[in-house]
């Protein structure tokens, strides 16, 4: 794929919109020498699912993990361009990433509950950011986190049980209602269907859905299937660049970049 | 031929067997039209010759070098005349040891003419067994040589043979280890029941006081010979429970600080030299404690009393700082153990996945939050295991007790004051001359059963605590 790499890329589709959640504008990424992403522009629209995809190593990971800065813990990452939160310069040396990645919550690829019980997992962020007075609203707090993603029912009984116990999928929708419980204004995803089985697959999907009502959400997918069946908008990245963006529909139906329709058709990838 | 030499010839057999292996497993393979239709590589087969030459012949060394001295015993006491037959043990063993040596010719004449039958007979057994050794041993070197060789067939399997013997050699060495713990247990264990057959378990268990030494005349002062072990447990005890007081928070604080804060330059640095301090000998320790910390705290407690007295604050008035204390050696026995905590600490700190720090971090947690919280106590049950292994470590120290904690066996929780411990109480029992019949010998093994068997509490404690708490992450 040389002469993508040498052609300076404009995005096709539509990477901007109007009143975004988030916006991205010229934003590269490079570990160490290595360059990661080139020159991304990209709106995110509140309260809509927007999902990533693209092949492995195309930099979609690497992406999502600049929106709360989680790439600091990486030495050698370094991010230039602008990220704005609202008005909020998220690269800004004076911001406190503690409250930014408190309005930009994460949930990961494989379900990394903490080892404590089902009851602190959730209360975890509440009780770090002081979101609770006493103790009967950190219960409620809980509970309602828990019932939001589906699981109240299913640990009510158990809820000083250690979280390592429950199953994959419960687990990672545990990590959602630890994630939500801090009430962020965006979720980010990284392939949090990865590691689980089709039917849990498909309650977090759900919970996807149902989630987007409330919260601006960024998911990152290799399965074509989840971004055509969750999200909104979809964009498409390839060695680091960001072909292109638009509808889902109109991404999977008609992709108007000759890479991002050989992605979807099966031929790369 | 010496038995070196010996070793040395049968170990080139060995090797000149596993060549000869090799050349015939090549000769073999022509005829099946070669290496990759034989059973096994050539590697093999020749390996398994080597072996059969190699096993048989050791083992027969090995054996004739133990039992050898038994049996040439026996013959000689057949030969010895009656009188000396019906000596009792102890005598007939200094028989025994006179006839062995005049027959190596040290101090001969010591034995009268009777004796002479059986010097004759110890020097000739011992001739043959020197010479006849060598032979034997050469001769099953070449007969399992042989065998080997037969082995070295195209269709015959070498690699299982070679695999089942490496497997034998591994079980051997596995179950050396087990067998030395058990012979030492047994040892102690009864020696220890000689003891208690003099001083009762009771009196051992719950005595507070401690003074071993036995009276050898009826009006000898100060000499009851007491054997209650609290005073050293409560020593033990006391200076661990110091030591730890000083390693665990500052162990744990450098693991936390070396694997979640420092840069990898620190790091480099900073590890090693802890390691170090691992490697420094405890009598080092002993006399930095003895000469430098000891008289340090005695100096200042004599200038806080000091104080205290011009000032009018009678309880420090009376303070009395021994110059052997609890308190020099604890510190000095924390310091010594610190790389044990922090070592360990560290290795289970890194071992918590990445993916638990991420989502602390992912939710707005800080970094001291999410070591407090999520690292600690996934990393728990690895740092409680380090904990108590370096509290085995500190209660089975002796050196830094012996020279600066003191030998009175007081009954006291003051760390100013001189105390003794279990470990220092077993070398003062078995230090200078001692006979194997008295109770304050014999202290000495229960004591030491004592200790072994609160080590061993401790270690059971560790294990159930790791595996309570232990978090799978898969």
């Amino acid at each position: 794929m040389s002469e993508i790499a040498k052609e300076t890329y404009q995005t096709v589709g539509e990477p901007l919109l109007k009143d975004p959640k988030m916006h991205v504008r010229n934003t590269n990424v490079f570990y160490g020498e290595k360059q990661a992403i080139f020159d991304v522009n990209l709106d995110i629209g509140k309260n809509q699912v927007i999902s990533m995809i693209g092949p492995s190593g195309c930099g979609k990971s690497t992406f999502l993990r600049c929106l709360n800065r989680m790439n600091d813990t990486i030495d050698i990452c370094r991010v230039t361009g602008q990220l704005m939160l609202d008005d909020l310069d998220i690269y800004n040396k004076k911001i406190d990433v503690v409250e930014l990645r408190a309005r930009v919550g994460m949930v990961f690829q494989k379900p990394n509950p903490f080892p404590k019980s089902i009851y602190e997992n959730v209360a975890y962020g509440a009780r770090i950011h002081g979101l609770t007075d006493n103790k009967v609203e950190l219960d409620e707090l809980v509970e309602k986190s828990l019932r939001r993603c589906g699981l109240w029912k299913e640990v009510k009984e158990r809820l000083d049980e250690p979280a390592t116990g429950l199953s994959g999928g419960q687990q990672q929708r545990l990590c959602i209602a630890r994630a939500i419980a801090v009430n962020p204004e965006v979720i980010l995803m990284d392939e949090p269907c990865s590691a689980l089985d089709p039917i849990a697959t498909a309650t977090v999907e759900e919970l996807i859905h149902e989630l987007s009502e409330n919260f601006t959400i960024c998911i990152v997918t290799h399965s074509m299937q989840q971004a055509a069946r969750v999200s909104q908008r979809t964009a498409y990245f390839h060695l680091g660049k960001l072909i292109e963006v638009n509808d889902t529909s109109a991404v999977f139906t008609n992709p108007k970049h000759k890479l991002t329709e050989e992605y979807i058709t099966g031929r790369i990838g | 031929m010496s038995l070196s030499t010996l070793l040395i010839v049968v170990l080139a057999g060995a090797i000149l067997a596993y060549m000869l292996g090799r050349t015939q497993s090549y000769q073999i393979a022509k005829p099946v039209g070669g290496v990759r239709n034989l059973a096994a590589l050539p590697n093999y087969y020749a390996s398994l010759m080597g072996l059969w030459a190699l096993l048989p012949a050791l083992l027969l060394i090995a054996l004739w070098s133990i039992f050898d001295g038994a049996i040439i015993d026996s013959l000689v006491r057949a030969t010895l005349p009656d009188e000396a037959k019906q000596l009792s043990d102890e005598d007939f063993g200094l028989v025994m040891s006179q006839v062995n040596n005049a027959a190596i010719g040290i101090g001969g004449g010591a034995l009268d003419e009777a004796y002479q039958p059986a010097i004759e007979k110890l020097k000739s057994l011992n001739n043959t067994s020197v010479q006849a050794m060598p032979v034997l041993a050469i001769i099953v070197l070449v007969i399992g040589g042989l065998l080997g060789f037969r082995a070295v067939r195209a269709e015959n399997n070498a690699r299982y043979a070679v695999e089942r013997i490496f497997n034998g050699t591994l079980i051997v060495c596995s179950t050396i280890a087990i067998f030395t713990t058990f012979g030492i247990v047994f040892s102690v264990l009864f020696e220890s029941i000689q003891f208690f057959r003099k001083v009762p378990i009771d009196e051992f268990l719950f005595g507070t006081h401690w003074s071993p030494q036995i009276a050898i005349r009826a009006d000898q002062a100060g000499a009851s010979g007491s054997f209650g072990v609290i005073p050293l447990i409560v020593g033990t005890l006391l200076i661990s429970f110091i030591a730890l007081l000083i390693a665990v928070p500052v162990g744990l604080m450098s693991a936390v600080y070396l694997s979640e804060y420092a840069s990898n330059r620190v790091r480099g640095i900073v590890k090693p030299a802890l390691e170090i301090l691992a490697g420094v000998p405890t009598v080092v320790y002993g006399f930095f404690a003895a000469l430098t910390v000891a008289p340090a705290i005695r100096n200042v407690g004599d200038g806080v009393r000091d104080w205290g007295a011009e000032n009018g604050y009678e309880f420090l008035a009376s303070l009395n700082v021994s110059s052997e204390s609890a308190l020099a050696a604890g510190i000095v026995m924390g310091v010594m153990i610190i790389p044990f905590v922090s070592s360990i600490s560290d290795d289970v700190i890194n071992a918590v996945p990445q993916s638990l720090r991420d989502g602390s971090y992912g939710l707005g947690a800080t970094q001291s939050e999410t070591i407090t919280k999520v690292i600690f106590p996934a990393a728990l049950p690895g740092i409680v295991g380090g904990i108590l292994l370096a509290a085995s470590r500190a209660i089975g120290e002796t050196m830094i007790v012996v020279m600066a904690a003191g030998l009175a066996a007081n009954l006291t929780v003051n760390p100013l004051e001189a105390v003794t411990t279990v470990t220092v109480q077993i070398v003062t029992l078995l230090v200078g001359d001692q006979e194997f019949d008295s109770a304050k010998t014999l202290a000495a093994f229960a004591l030491g059963l004592f200790l072994f068997i609160i080590t061993l509490a401790l270690n059971v404690i560790a294990l159930r605590v790791v595996k309570k708490y232990q978090e799978q992450y898969d």
